[in-house]
């Protein structure tokens, strides 16, 4: 049985299989809850996120679960002092190990150009690259490069020009589609405009 | 009429009064628990030492470790040679003035290596890295990287904190026997050069009358002083929230804070000395 994520709000839950692309329509508050729930869950009651494969059954903050999930959240910066390589590594610098770091590597090098990425840009110190537009790509590099089976983006498409939201869009659909991650969309925004490939858009949370 | 007389009578300025020192004391005790909270959670993420496994994290405590201990070094040998090689000196011409060489160890083991090392390497740590460190820590709340380091789980405690304070302790620890050595070294040098007292009577004074307690104060002020001012100055730091105006008031805050903490340190550790000694 290949792994399925799931997520919760209130006291309903989903499920997201690998290749498919779900968009969850969630508010603000709704979506700050739910992280607080995916990030810090006290007990496995609690946790708002999760990852089951067979008996396995991941959460944060378990290292491995960070390895399977690639989570870009809204709000969010690059670490500064670090080059948009090392950021693009960093999961895998922090939770994984020499063989899965090289591999991570590799797979940067290999598919950096397809995603306008070039050497200087890898090499440069995230605090000078101001571009929301790489931000995206390189979170998309990430999210494949890393070796993630899951995609979960909070408010992605925000503060992106018309071009790069259809860039972006495209990117989901190639993590999907090529790479066959599950991406999880999570937003107010209209998100098929951007990618017409989402399966299924679910409604927040209805109450219990 | 009874309010006006109320607003008006010196019991109504005794209560504001009242209030406002008690806001004060609650305010107080509120920043002590953040702060000790914060100390704890540090602590914990170091302890635990998974750190040393997570090359993320290697890699910033070695950079830490260089700009805070490495690149300090020349400023801090230079400091010692002149700043704490100058109080040697005045010490072994009192002695010899007073022809008690007795006074030269006790008071270069009390005064030099007891105090002056770990004070003079804190107030030097504080003012090159303590600064960048608050200010550092603060733009990175301020543009959100601490929850893109959650968002990939990883604790700022452990990626953030830790190698500061971590970083800071060794290097304050390391720097103070450094700053000592040289203060050594160059009253001795001093001293024989201004036939005030021969090197070799120094030194057999010196060895003569410091005892464990004295390299045992310096190797603990070295390491509490900074990695407590590391602490305080973080705890500083995250206050700053989205607004990056308050920079630089949470850096001069955090390292007055740490001056503070210090000389209390100070007054601590001089209590416990007169009650085991």
């Amino acid at each position: 049985m290949s792994a399925r994520l799931f997520w919760r709000a209130g006291a309903h839950t989903w499920r997201l299989r690998r290749g498919e692309i779900v968009q969850w329509v969630a508010g603000p508050e709704l979506r700050a809850q739910w992280r607080e729930h995916a990030l810090f869950p006290a007990t496995r009651e609690e946790a708002s996120l999760w990852i089951e494969d067979g008996e396995q059954w991941l959460a944060a903050p378990a290292s491995a679960f960070f390895l399977r999930v690639s989570l870009w959240l809204c709000r969010c910066a690059f670490i500064a002092n670090l080059s948009l390589m090392e950021n693009i590594l960093l999961p895998v610098l922090h939770h994984g190990d020499a063989a899965m770091l090289a591999q991570a590597r590799k797979r940067v090098e290999a598919l950096a150009s397809e995603f306008d990425l070039d050497e200087t840009l890898l090499a440069m110190r995230t605090g000078s690259i101001d571009d929301i537009a790489v931000r995206a790509r390189a979170e998309t590099l990430r999210a494949i490069a890393c070796g993630a089976e899951f995609w979960v983006a909070e408010e992605p498409f925000l503060e992106l020009r018309a071009p790069e939201r259809k860039a972006l869009g495209r990117c989901f659909t190639r993590a999907a589609c090529e790479f066959g991650l599950g991406v999880l969309l999570i937003g107010e925004g209209p998100y098929r405009d951007w990618t017409p490939e989402i399966a299924r858009v679910i409604e927040g949370a209805p109450q219990a | 009429m009874q309010e006006r007389l109320w607003a008006l009578s010196p019991l109504r300025r005794l209560d504001r009064q009242a209030q406002r020192l008690g806001s004060f004391l609650l305010s107080l005790a509120e920043d002590f628990g953040i702060f000790w909270a914060l100390a704890w959670r540090t602590w914990r993420a170091g302890l635990q030492m998974h750190w040393l496994a997570s090359a993320a994290v290697m890699h910033v405590v070695v950079r830490q470790i260089y700009f805070t201990g490495v690149q300090a070094l020349p400023w801090v040998v230079l400091l010692g040679l002149v700043g704490g090689g100058y109080a040697v000196f005045q010490i072994a011409s009192f002695a010899r003035q007073l022809s008690d060489l007795t006074i030269l160890g006790r008071m270069t083991g009390g005064l030099v290596l007891k105090e002056l090392a770990p004070l003079a390497v804190t107030l030097f740590i504080l003012a090159r890295s303590g600064v960048a460190v608050a200010a550092e820590i603060g733009g990175m709340y301020v543009r959100g990287e601490q929850r893109a380091l959650l968002a990939m789980g990883i604790a700022p405690e452990e990626y953030l904190f830790w190698p500061r304070v971590f970083a800071f302790g060794l290097s304050g620890l390391v720097l103070a026997l450094v700053f000592a050595v040289c203060a050594l070294a160059a009253g001795a040098a001093w001293a024989a050069w201004a036939s005030v007292l021969p090197a070799a009577d120094f030194l057999f004074e010196l060895r003569r009358s410091l005892a464990f307690g004295t390299g045992f104060l310096l190797v603990l002020k070295g390491l509490v002083y900074p990695a407590l001012a590391a602490i305080v100055l973080i705890e500083r730091a995250v206050r700053v929230g989205s607004d990056p105006n308050l920079i630089p008031v949470r850096a001069s805050q955090g390292v007055l804070a740490s001056i503070v903490l210090v000389a209390f340190g100070e007054v601590v550790f001089g209590v416990l000395e007169g009650i085991f000694a």
